[in-house]
């Protein structure tokens, strides 16, 4: 019985999918109501608010554009090196002069999307691994130059604003949501996620598409590289650490199958880095430290991809 | 029950619905050993539905089914193969990125293994063995499936279904997708299989080959059982107006034998060489409806593929117009060319996605070339022609993975149409439609031949190309071998002379 039950879950697909879109309410709401008991409070007390919407923040900016990526049926494992990378570069620049802060961060982080983007759709490289292997590309040199870590001067930190960080979502947030939901390109995206030779043969450019995507997500990181340097006020080896980790968790969280396709919702981006900001605070404010929180961050991984996984198979031949 | 004793297999009441739609009302049937039994019905009339139930593919909601004379039921295919119960499909079955050997043992990998090292050489034995069983010998087992042609892994999939020496075999639209000398190998198979007792449980949409093969003949439509009928019943009329429960129209290929050609060419291939391809110069006038023929392997859907620019010539040129060249897909789309590939689910359609999406899909661009492309106008789009085209669905918000084979195909149809292509290049528009769809294809096509839009039709039937075309041309090894003009007098007879 069980069986014929799940098949005709399957073949309805929407009960399936109404289940994965609730459960990422569900995973959120678990995740507040867990540790607002936990914390006694502390989680979404004022203070701790802001130190949410700090880690919520950078995740988001990333897992927005994201979605292109992950509509495509692609990973991009490199977001962390770009962060790291393009912060580096940034400081550098400071050196010169302080407003080639901004566009320096911003077209580094754009390259690298290129580079990304030309291995997955020219080079046909498999994109996660092509993607991590820029990864190490990107880790190692940001390694080699900046030798130790480089400062940017104080000043900068004028851009370290609520305000500041609030007109950047929004803009973020406006641009990849009519990128996605309302304009050409978005469709495209999920269109070659769906099945890329349907794709090509209905007039979309598979490879412009492929290479758009990833540039995007490279810009989009090049923004958190600046944002991430503007806070600290330097760049270091460190900077961007297991970025990609957490927007991979967000969006993943956040009921993104990695099939790709139509499935493939843009809230899911904001749910997701909502449910992991709140993750990683709450971790923190109970005294979980850096490496049990990896630990629980890595179940979770197992625990959410065994979820779009079993959707993956229901029905969805490509 | 001293009935289920005498027959081989019998279904009584089976059920089942998907969502609000009923796939099988109370369907009975009753399958003597020794016989052919045809199973005919419009697209989504339950055929495949009911062959999917006996194959362990999916339950019944409700019903009972019994194999001599004991209760039947499948918890899965590997459970129906025990039971002596194999299937072979239309789209294709076979699994990719493994040998052909590994193809035809699936699951069945066991059999060759020993201490858990599987013998791959035995296993390849034994394919081969159970390849020249069934006649065929130009297939090596240790071949990669991939490299085979469509036609070709079809053979491997009926090898594999006719291994474990069935006692119900089903065949469920497997002729479309097989060559003419595939088909006549199913044919001696079922023969075989006939002759040593066991049944068939033959699905196609091609009336005169359900008349010519069968010894008896159920009809569904919308999921009811409508007749039995035996052999000596078989009225093709009949048929056909049982399944789409209305008289069809006299109307079903073009009448006139009145090409009107204009002289304009729209699309031209100079001395394309590439893949089978070789040298070969085709010219699409304005108005005309050009048949491309030949045996399946000839070249005939390389050349569709290369006129939309899908693949690039290695010599030659592909001409719009006579001056701009044919660049890549995007470029064709957007200069008013629209192609239907032959492989419809992987290749023309979005199978998990809606149908205003998929309609929506080359035109986003028209709507609103710059920006947010317009929700309302999208829908429009959609509506406007899923209804023109008869798309049997709810809405257009529906996704296609549960639509019939005619409904996906004549949402690829409304596709092209909504983006207003001149020119639609159609490789095999009604492979696997039943006789409705079909014929709704066909008055369109006639339709837009008179809009003044030009159609190259590929297609592996001849009396299809006849009946359509204002010429036709056959390939023959990739090289156009004849060319034949409607107002000249067109017969099947002249035609396979040149393919052959």
């Amino acid at each position: 019985m069980e069986n014929s039950k799940s098949f005709t879950a399957a073949k309805g697909g929407l009960t399936k999918e109404k289940f994965l879109n609730n459960f990422a309410f569900f995973g959120l709401l678990l995740v507040l109501v867990l540790f607002e008991i936990l914390t006694r409070g502390k989680l979404l007390g004022q203070r701790n608010l802001m130190n949410i919407f700090n880690n919520f923040f950078s995740i988001a900016l990333c897992a927005m554009m994201y979605s292109f990526v992950m509509a495509l049926g692609e990973l991009d494992l490199s977001v962390g090196a770009i962060v790291g990378f393009s912060a580096a570069m940034a400081a550098f620049a400071s050196e010169i002069s302080i407003y080639l802060i901004l566009p320096v961060a911003l077209i580094t982080g754009l390259l690298i999307g290129l580079i990304n983007g030309f291995a997955t759709a020219y080079l046909r490289v498999e994109s996660f691994i092509g993607t991590l292997a820029v990864s190490f590309v990107f880790r190692g040199l940001t390694t080699y130059f900046l030798n130790g870590s480089v400062g940017i001067p104080i000043a900068m930190r004028a851009f370290d604003k609520d305000w500041v960080k609030i007109i950047a979502l929004l803009l973020v947030l406006t641009i990849s949501y009519l990128l996605y939901e309302r304009c050409a390109f978005g469709k495209h995206c999920r269109a070659v996620g769906a099945s890329h030779e349907a794709a090509r043969q209905s007039g979309v450019n598979v490879q412009k598409t492929r290479m758009a995507a990833f540039a995007l997500v490279g810009l989009v990181c090049g923004l958190v590289g600046f944002f991430t340097l503007v806070r600290a006020c330097t760049a270091s080896s460190k900077t961007g650490n297991s970025f990609e980790f957490d927007v991979l968790l967000a969006v993943l969280f956040g009921g993104m199958p990695l099939s790709g396709g139509w499935p493939v919702k843009f809230r899911a981006a904001v749910i997701g880095s909502i449910a992991m900001a709140a993750l990683k605070s709450g971790m923190s404010l109970i005294g979980i430290d850096g490496l049990t929180q990896q630990v629980v961050e890595g179940v979770i991984l197992i625990a959410v991809v065994v979820l779009s996984f079993d959707r993956r198979n229901a029905g969805v031949i490509k | 029950m001293n009935e289920n004793d005498k027959c081989l297999f019998r279904a009584e009441k089976i059920r089942k619905t998907f969502g609000s739609v009923h796939a099988l009302s109370d369907f009975d049937i009753t399958i003597q050993p020794g016989e052919i039994r045809g199973l005919v019905g419009e697209n989504g009339s339950g055929k495949s539905t009911f062959s999917s139930i006996i194959a362990g593919i999916q339950k019944c909601d409700s019903g009972k089914m019994y194999l001599e004379g004991k209760e039947y039921l499948p918890t899965g295919t590997v459970d129906a193969i025990n039971h002596g119960i194999s299937m072979v499909v239309q789209e294709q079955g076979t699994i990719s990125k493994i040998s052909v050997a590994a193809n035809i043992f699936f699951g069945k990998e066991i059999m060759f293994a020993k201490h858990g090292v599987l013998n791959v050489k035995k296993m390849n034995e034994e394919a081969a063995k159970a390849l020249t069983d069934i006649g065929v010998d130009n297939i090596r087992p240790e071949m990669m499936i991939d490299k085979l042609t469509f036609e070709d892994r079809k053979l491997v999939e009926l090898a594999r279904a006719l291994y474990t020496s069935p006692k119900i075999w089903i065949v469920d639209e497997t002729t479309t997708a097989l060559n003419v000398s595939g088909r006549e190998l199913l044919y001696q198979l079922m023969e075989k299989m006939k002759a040593s007792g066991g049944s068939i449980l033959f699905i196609s949409h091609d009336i005169d080959e359900i008349m010519e093969k069968c010894d008896s003949l159920t009809i569904l439509r919308d999921g009811f059982l409508t007749a039995d009928l035996k052999k000596e019943e078989f009225e093709a009329d009949k048929i056909r107006q049982l399944m789409i429960g209305r008289e069809l129209s006299d109307h079903y290929y073009r009448e006139d034998v009145d090409a009107n050609p204009k002289k304009e060419v729209v699309l031209e291939t100079k001395n394309v060489s590439c893949d089978i391809l070789s040298d070969v110069s085709v010219q699409l006038h304005r108005g005309e409806i050009l048949g491309v023929g030949g045996l399946s392997d000839c070249g005939m859907h390389t050349l569709g593929k290369v006129l939309f620019g899908l693949i690039r010539p290695d010599v030659g040129m592909v001409l719009k117009n006579t001056r701009e060249e044919v660049k890549c897909a995007a470029w064709a789309t957007s200069h008013g060319i629209g192609y239907v590939s032959k492989n419809r689910d992987q290749e023309s359609m979005m199978i998990i996605c809606s149908i205003k999406d998929n309609i929506c899909l080359p035109s986003l661009k028209d709507i609103t070339p710059v920006g947010p492309v317009s929700v309302k106008k999208q829908k429009q789009l959609a509506e406007t022609w899923a209804k023109r085209m008869e798309v049997k669905a709810d809405s257009v918000n529906v996704f296609c993975n549960i639509l019939s084979g005619g409904n996906k195909q004549k949402v690829v149809l409304a596709k092209w149409l909504g983006k207003g292509s001149d020119i639609l290049i159609l490789d095999c528009p009604t492979r696997g439609i039943d006789v409705g769809t079909k014929a709704a294809i066909y008055q369109l096509i006639e339709k837009l031949k008179k809009d003044g839009k030009s159609i190259l039709l590929i297609s592996e039937e001849l009396p299809e190309l006849i009946g359509m075309s204002d010429r036709i041309i056959l390939l023959k090894d990739g090289r156009i071998s004849g060319e034949f003009h409607r107002e000249e007098g067109m017969t099947e007879a002249k035609l396979i002379q040149k393919m052959i």
